[in-house]
């Protein structure tokens, strides 16, 4: 009875952990997923602006001259209302231009570093960082003969993201409760019907 | 009871335990592919807002760069450059099946599609529609098409790590039934055939099945990476090729691991094997912590070295635990479930590191090790019965063991051409040059598990078939030599072709190599030994064999690294392919060509 016991007991939890496993890759999955998607989305929101400063730059003004800056990053701030701020700066990392909750003269260090790398070319011309709970995707703004003249950065806060995650936990969560009763039961059938197989050869 | 009935109530009894396991297995299959199903909906409904933004920002853009020419006079049916610039969204958004421009008369003007993607193919796409304002109202709108099903293909990479895990839950099925399974056949057929027992010989080998499938698991979770790590720790030792360098843990572990297995035999009169089974864990243990604090190759050497021992005690303790408790007469199948479940946890461990290494880093699949290896001890407290045991004992090598060994031909020409290559080529191949290579080739760690798993997948179904195989067969011999030659020649193709696919048929093929030579290789060991016609000839043989091997990994190691260093990883695996290929067919040749006593 103590090893049938065992058994149940081991098998069942097998099923738990093998559903709990399941639910903790899904998650990690998804989490990785929308960080993504939503990196690469403003990404696309920065880029297009830059393009814009790019234009005005090609007609000889510079970056800090861009006398409808604001409007310019105002645009591309309506694609996502929850967008929290959209700032240009220049190689110093000075805040020329901004919407939404800029926080400061300067852009924060993990910015600016990120930035001093995409523009040394050691990684992308493009870059995306996370802190203090938000996280930010920036381009590299170009002059007209395609050396860097400051960047964009659009910000975006990390508890949208936090709240989407919790939901799809949840809600994996759940569905992982339903599979791992429905099978913890079917093995517990399972157990008791070889149990008394086991039982009959013994009495044979 | 008469010894035929409980006989054949055992049979019985193992028959109702392995449609047990087979049940099992499919309900666990049909929970994950039932969780797959809820998983893939959840995944649609919770990323559907986001997709909803994206189609909107592309949407959108389009729109503004489209009004923005119209305002500037130019028609929407003059544009020029359109297929690039609408390539560059369908290159940076991966879910887009294609895009359109239309004409306020709703004609398509303009259009691109994703690659693969036909334009009659695109009715199972979801459409986002945008309008092109201008001064005068709409002068036309814009089609962003969305593939229905980007979401499941995105998850095709998850699916792949969820095959994994089914696959290792579906071996923890496998030995924790049978484990509990023998545990309740084994206190029956007890309880019938004996009314008092002592503690020291009671047991099964269900009381050792599930604590070292843990502990193996545990041991190996790092398995998929480690060169990896060591290749990114600093390394305090200068002038040293990185090559060498990254070998050097392995081979401290190989080293002693070679030396603690025959001392381990000797500890268990004083352990008792549950006892040496907590030694070795508290060495494993400490390890698998220590490497989570690692950061220089010396450091990590030490701790390999620690694992080495740690490995060595454990698994001989469990040995011993099953040959000592087992009924005599039935060492050759004690053996067999005891290589079973090792390779069964060092499958599973392998496939789940790389799985755990990529989700979670490093440092925590140690942690994970560290308490899955605790575990196993907490099972071995509950499972293994205390005491020695009385029965059969395995032979620890000696060098006059060796030195017999040595004397034979027959003997020397197996080690040679088949038995020292083929550890060499596990070792060297398996454990250090494919994770460089695939990771050379751009595979993360997850891949590079999943490939190992192919070898260890290949031996766990492979070796109970070419075991039936072999019964038949009358040359053994030449399955050994055949099963070689196919394992080194299966390395010129990453030697030549050096790519994540090419890796992996050459580890399959290894597999299936392997799965060839291991079984065999013993008999025609045990039919040399058999020669001589002395009793203690088999135990000589088998434990220098085993001695040797280890020693020929070492060295074979050492050597490859030295390869790696000088000439790069491909020649290195080609050199290891072409030697054992080489030494296999020698061993062909001289077979056929002479006609010995121990001929099979």
């Amino acid at each position: 009875v103590r090893i049938f016991g065992q058994l149940v007991l081991v098998l069942c939890g097998l099923a738990v952990v093998l559903v709990a496993a399941l639910a903790g890759l899904a998650q990690l999955k998804f989490t990785a997923f929308l960080a993504e998607s939503v990196a690469e989305r403003l990404e696309i929101v920065a880029a297009t602006s830059a393009q814009d400063f790019g234009a005005a730059i090609d007609l000889g003004l510079s970056l800090p001259e861009v006398a409808n800056g604001t409007a310019i990053l105002d645009r591309a701030r309506a694609h996502d209302p929850e967008i929290r701020s959209i700032v240009v700066f220049d190689l110093e990392g000075n805040v020329l231009h901004a919407v939404g909750d800029a926080g400061g003269n300067r852009v924060d260090d993990e910015t600016l570093e990120a930035f001093r790398l995409a523009r040394s070319g050691i990684s992308d011309a493009r870059w995306s960082t996370e802190a203090d709970g938000k996280v930010g995707s920036g381009v590299v703004v170009e002059g007209s003969f395609g050396q860097p003249v400051g960047g964009i950065v659009v910000e975006y806060p990390t508890t949208e993201m936090q709240q989407q995650a919790g939901l799809m936990a949840r809600q994996l969560a759940l569905d992982g409760v339903v599979v791992a009763a429905a099978l913890s039961i079917l093995v517990l059938l399972m157990l008791s019907l070889m149990r008394s197989r086991l039982a009959g050869v013994e009495a044979s | 009871m008469s010894t035929i009935a409980r006989i054949e109530g055992e049979a019985r009894a193992q028959d109702i335990s392995r449609k047990l396991v087979l049940w099992i297995s499919l309900l666990m299959v049909a929970g994950v592919a039932l969780y797959g199903v809820l998983m893939v909906s959840d995944f649609n409904r919770s990323l559907g807002p986001e997709l909803d933004r994206r189609a909107a920002l592309i949407g959108e853009t389009i729109s503004n760069d489209t009004e923005r020419a119209v305002a500037l006079g130019i028609p929407l049916e003059g544009f020029v450059g359109v297929d690039a610039y609408l390539g560059s969204f369908l290159s940076e958004f991966p879910e887009l099946d294609y895009l359109a421009i239309r004409s306020a008369d709703g004609d398509v003007l303009y259009s691109a599609y994703a690659h693969g993607v036909e334009e009659d193919g695109v009715a199972e796409s979801v459409v986002y529609g945008f309008a092109i304002d201008a001064e005068d109202g709409e002068v036309g709108s814009i089609d962003v098409g969305v593939d229905r099903h980007f979401v499941r293909s995105r998850l095709q990479d998850l699916a792949l790590d969820v095959g994994v895990i089914l696959i290792v839950a579906l071996v923890v099925v496998f030995e924790t039934t049978l484990a509990l399974s023998e545990r309740i056949v084994g206190r029956r057929s007890r309880r019938v055939r004996h009314a008092a027992v002592s503690a020291a010989q009671r047991g099964s080998a269900g009381d050792i099945r599930l604590v070292l499938f843990l502990f193996a698991l545990g041991e190996e979770l790092s398995k998929s990476f480690l060169p990896l790590l060591i290749q990114a720790a600093d390394n305090p030792i200068p002038g040293l090729d990185p090559n060498i360098v990254i070998s050097l843990p392995i081979i401290a572990y190989l080293l002693t691991l070679a030396v603690a297995s025959p001392l381990a035999g000797r500890l268990v009169d004083a352990f008792g094997q549950r006892g040496l089974f907590l030694v070795g864990l508290a060495f494993a243990a400490s390890s698998h912590l220590g490497m989570v604090f690692a950061d220089n190759v010396v450091q990590i050497m030490g701790l390999r070295a620690l694992t080495g021992i740690g490995y060595g005690l454990a698994t001989i303790a469990c040995q011993e635990y099953l040959l000592r408790r087992m009924a005599p007469g039935r060492r050759a199948k004690t053996i067999g479930v005891f290589v079973a479940v090792i390779i069964g946890g060092t499958f599973a461990g392998t496939a789940l590191g790389g799985i755990l290494a990529d989700r979670l880093g490093y440092d925590t699949v140690f942690v994970i090790s560290f308490f899955v290896v605790l575990g196993s001890g907490l099972l071995a407290l509950t499972m293994m019965q205390p005491g020695a045991g009385s029965g059969e004992r395995a032979r620890a090598v000696s060098l006059r063991d060796m030195t017999t060994v040595m004397r034979r031909p027959a003997a020397v020409l197996l080690l040679g051409g088949v038995t020292i290559p083929m550890n060499v080529l596990m070792a060297a191949f398996l454990w250090y040059l494919v994770p460089l290579t695939m990771a050379a080739a751009g595979s993360d760690a997850s891949s590079i598990a999943r490939t190992l798993m192919i070898y260890y997948l290949v031996i766990l179904i492979g070796g109970p078939l070419v075991g039936k195989a072999a019964d038949r067969l009358h040359s053994l011999w030449l399955l050994v030599g055949i099963g070689s030659v196919l394992a080194g020649a299966a390395l010129l193709l990453p030697a030549l072709l050096p790519s994540a696919l090419t890796v992996s048929i050459a580890v399959l093929l290894v597999g299936v190599g392997h799965a060839t030579v291991r079984g065999p290789q013993v008999a025609l060991a045990l039919d040399i030994a058999d020669a001589e016609g002395e009793e203690s000839s088999r135990d000589s043989i088998l434990a220098a064999m085993r001695a040797l091997e280890r020693l020929g990994s070492l060295l074979g190691l050492l050597v490859v690294s030295l390869l790696a260093a000088g000439f790069g990883l491909n020649v290195a695996v080609g050199a290891i392919g072409v030697t054992t290929a080489v030494a296999a067919i020698v061993f062909l040749i001289a077979r056929l060509s002479s006609t010995p006593r121990w001929a099979t």
